[in-house]
């Protein structure tokens, strides 16, 4: 259909690693809302519609660009794919905006408004931003990241629950232990602590406590405790 | 939903304090007219706030040197305000949850000008406030509040939403105060961007009109400061409850039967245990677009059937400030509350050919017991916030 042929890379990214993940969990239920969050959003349309409003002089544009350059573009295909009318919310907080959209989830379910929550990342690098990185004197020669993490959040242990969130809180102190967030990678990519997020859930033993640290510039943005359960 | 507000601020064309904005909402008179400081070609009207960047810097004591995003020099405008008015305590466990949809677009826009003709080039100071968080952070550090913040972005609906995960951590304990709402300012890509869509007026946009042509872009900022009830504190209204859809319908446009839109209002008069009968004004999205004007009134007839309360759009006034809309609304609500009156739809002439539907001619004073607030936004980002008395 239209909307999947116009994709940009964050918008494939993202929408193709929610509808996958939608897929695996249909066999357990069903979500009611979706929340995505996202550092620069889909930057590669912002910078070409910025391009083409520049070399066109204002004149005549293709708005498509424009309406994909929308920082809840991703959240809301998903909805339109999937003709979901729940809860949908999206976050541009650089390196917590994805704590953010968890803590949003969890006080949904907390509350009773929703029993499954699709949260999520997704980021795009271009050559533009990695320019602009560079010159920042950010990226120290690496390449910017990208890419896309999504997982289902419920308020019931279902049989195909991987891990348990104990706690998240967004504090200045920390205990001086667990798994961080590399202070570089996460300067630059907003998702490094999705990434992390997802490696601990994809490398877990049973029973295994894993605290995950958001620590940025030495200061403590959100801290996660996950307690991982037993696979199928 | 058991939460006061006890902070208003709001900047717009009509004024960068709540006073200004009530004088004008009083009196009919509309801030729409001529660009005077956005860069653009494009020779649309617009909403814009009647001061430079550097008169802002100014009202800000801010150094002139210092490069500033306006959507972060407007937001801190509404935010100190707010924060003027609500008088939170020091030490306590608070927060900031913006939002916004085009961060800092203005300046982005003169370092890509000599960025895309050499990568080498463009002063970086113009970019660094680009991505979203920069606003929040800027606003919460010459605010200073220190502790939680994060923004948000959901278009047209971004503040809303702002406000109702600001209630939801009030609520459950996370925060005991937050300044929550959101903030834009007007941009050469945004005008360009509505411009593509062939959805803005060439005349100030009359919402509902039959005639209606599209709408005119505004800016500005608007936050509401609040905590729970039985936190001690002077407080001008509450907040009864809040609700969002989507309408899962199209990327930009809104379905006929407004399916998001009534899923929005009827989740939050649900939740605020109020029926239709007992909203005496709703503050509508309205933004004189034929297609949401449309949807819109097709969703409140689903919600109201034929008695429809007051309601009109302010954005006959402001214009549509996208991110920050939800958020001056939320403060004229309050002050609809607060001053028992229903704000006039500016330039409605005739009925739309589909529907009865006559919105508020003019500011009129009257029993104002609850208001809803609309804010619908691209891919179908639909939330309700309704506000009561004390």
């Amino acid at each position: 259909m239209n909307l999947r042929r116009r994709m940009g890379p964050g918008m494939k990214m993202g929408v193709s690693t929610a509808m996958a993940v939608l897929e695996a969990f249909a066999p357990y239920g069903e979500t009611d809302a979706i929340i995505t969050a996202t550092g620069l959003g889909c930057i590669a349309d912002s910078e070409k519609f910025l391009s083409s409003m520049l070399g066109l002089q204002e004149q005549a544009l293709n708005p498509t660009p424009f309406i994909q350059s929308t920082f809840n573009a991703v959240g809301a295909s998903i909805a339109l794919l999937r003709g979901e009318h729940g809860y949908n919310n999206t976050f541009s907080h650089r390196e917590t905006g994805f704590e953010c959209a968890l803590l949003d989830a969890m006080l949904l379910l907390d509350a009773g408004e929703a029993k499954a929550v699709l949260v999520g990342f997704f980021e795009e690098a271009t050559s533009s931003v990695s320019a602009i990185l560079d010159r920042m004197g950010l990226t120290r020669g690496k390449d910017v990241g990208e890419g896309a993490v999504f997982l289902v959040l419920t308020r019931d242990c279902l049989p195909c629950s991987q891990a348990e969130i104990r706690a998240l809180s967004f504090e200045d102190e920390y205990e001086d232990e667990g798994i961080f967030v590399s202070k570089e990678m996460s300067r630059y990519w907003a998702g490094a602590f999705a990434e992390l997020v997802h490696d601990v859930l994809v490398n877990a033993h049973e029973g295994e406590e894993q605290v995950i640290v958001n620590d940025l510039n030495g200061q403590c943005h959100s801290k996660m405790c996950l307690r991982c359960l037993l696979q199928e | 939903m058991g939460i006061k507000i006890i902070g208003l601020g709001v900047v717009s064309s009509l004024g960068v304090d709540v006073a200004s904005n009530m004088e004008a909402l009083k009196n009919g008179k509309s801030g729409i007219g001529k660009k005077r400081f956005v860069r653009t070609r494009l020779d649309f009207p617009v909403g814009e706030v009647k001061y430079s960047n550097a008169d802002l810097h100014a009202l800000l004591g801010l150094e002139t040197q210092r490069t500033v995003s306006r959507t972060a020099l407007l937001g801190a405008m509404a935010v100190k305000e707010a924060l003027r008015m609500a008088d939170v305590p020091s030490g306590v466990n608070w927060g900031l949850v913006s939002s916004t949809s085009v961060g800092g677009m203005d300046l982005t826009e003169h370092f890509y000008r000599e960025f895309s003709l050499n990568p080498k080039r463009g002063r970086l100071r113009y970019v660094a406030g680009h991505d979203c968080a920069s606003s929040t952070d800027f606003i919460a550090g010459y605010c200073g509040i220190e502790g939680f913040r994060t923004t948000l972005s959901t278009a047209c609906s971004s503040s809303a939403n702002a406000i109702l995960f600001a209630s939801r951590l009030l609520e459950r304990g996370v925060l005991d105060y937050v300044v929550a709402g959101g903030t834009d300012a007007l941009c050469a890509f945004t005008l360009n961007g509505f411009a593509s869509l062939k959805i803005l007026d060439s005349e100030p946009c009359r919402p509902f009109d039959r005639e209606r042509g599209g709408l005119n872009l505004g800016e500005g900022a608007g936050y509401i400061a609040m905590c729970r009830d039985e936190t001690p504190g002077t407080a001008c209204a509450c907040l009864l409850s809040g609700a969002n859809a989507n309408d899962a319908f199209h990327q930009t446009a809104s379905s006929a039967n407004g399916e998001g839109a009534c899923r929005a209002m009827s989740l939050a008069l649900k939740r605020s245990g109020l029926h239709p009968e007992d909203v005496d004004y709703v503050n509508l999205h309205g933004t004189g677009t034929p297609n949401n004007d449309y949807s819109e009134q097709a969703a409140l007839r689903r919600i109201f059937g034929t008695r429809i309360p007051a309601c009109s759009s302010t954005k006959s006034y402001t214009g549509h400030a996208l991110a920050a809309a939800g958020g001056m609304e939320a403060v004229f609500s309050v002050l609809a509350l607060r001053e028992q009156l229903c704000f006039a739809n500016l330039r409605f002439e005739n009925k739309m050919d589909e529907t009865s539907l006559v919105p508020q001619r003019k500011t009129e004073r009257r029993l104002v017991r609850h208001v809803m607030s609309n804010s619908f936004g691209f891919g179908g980002n639909c939330t309700t916030l309704i506000f009561g008395r004390l």
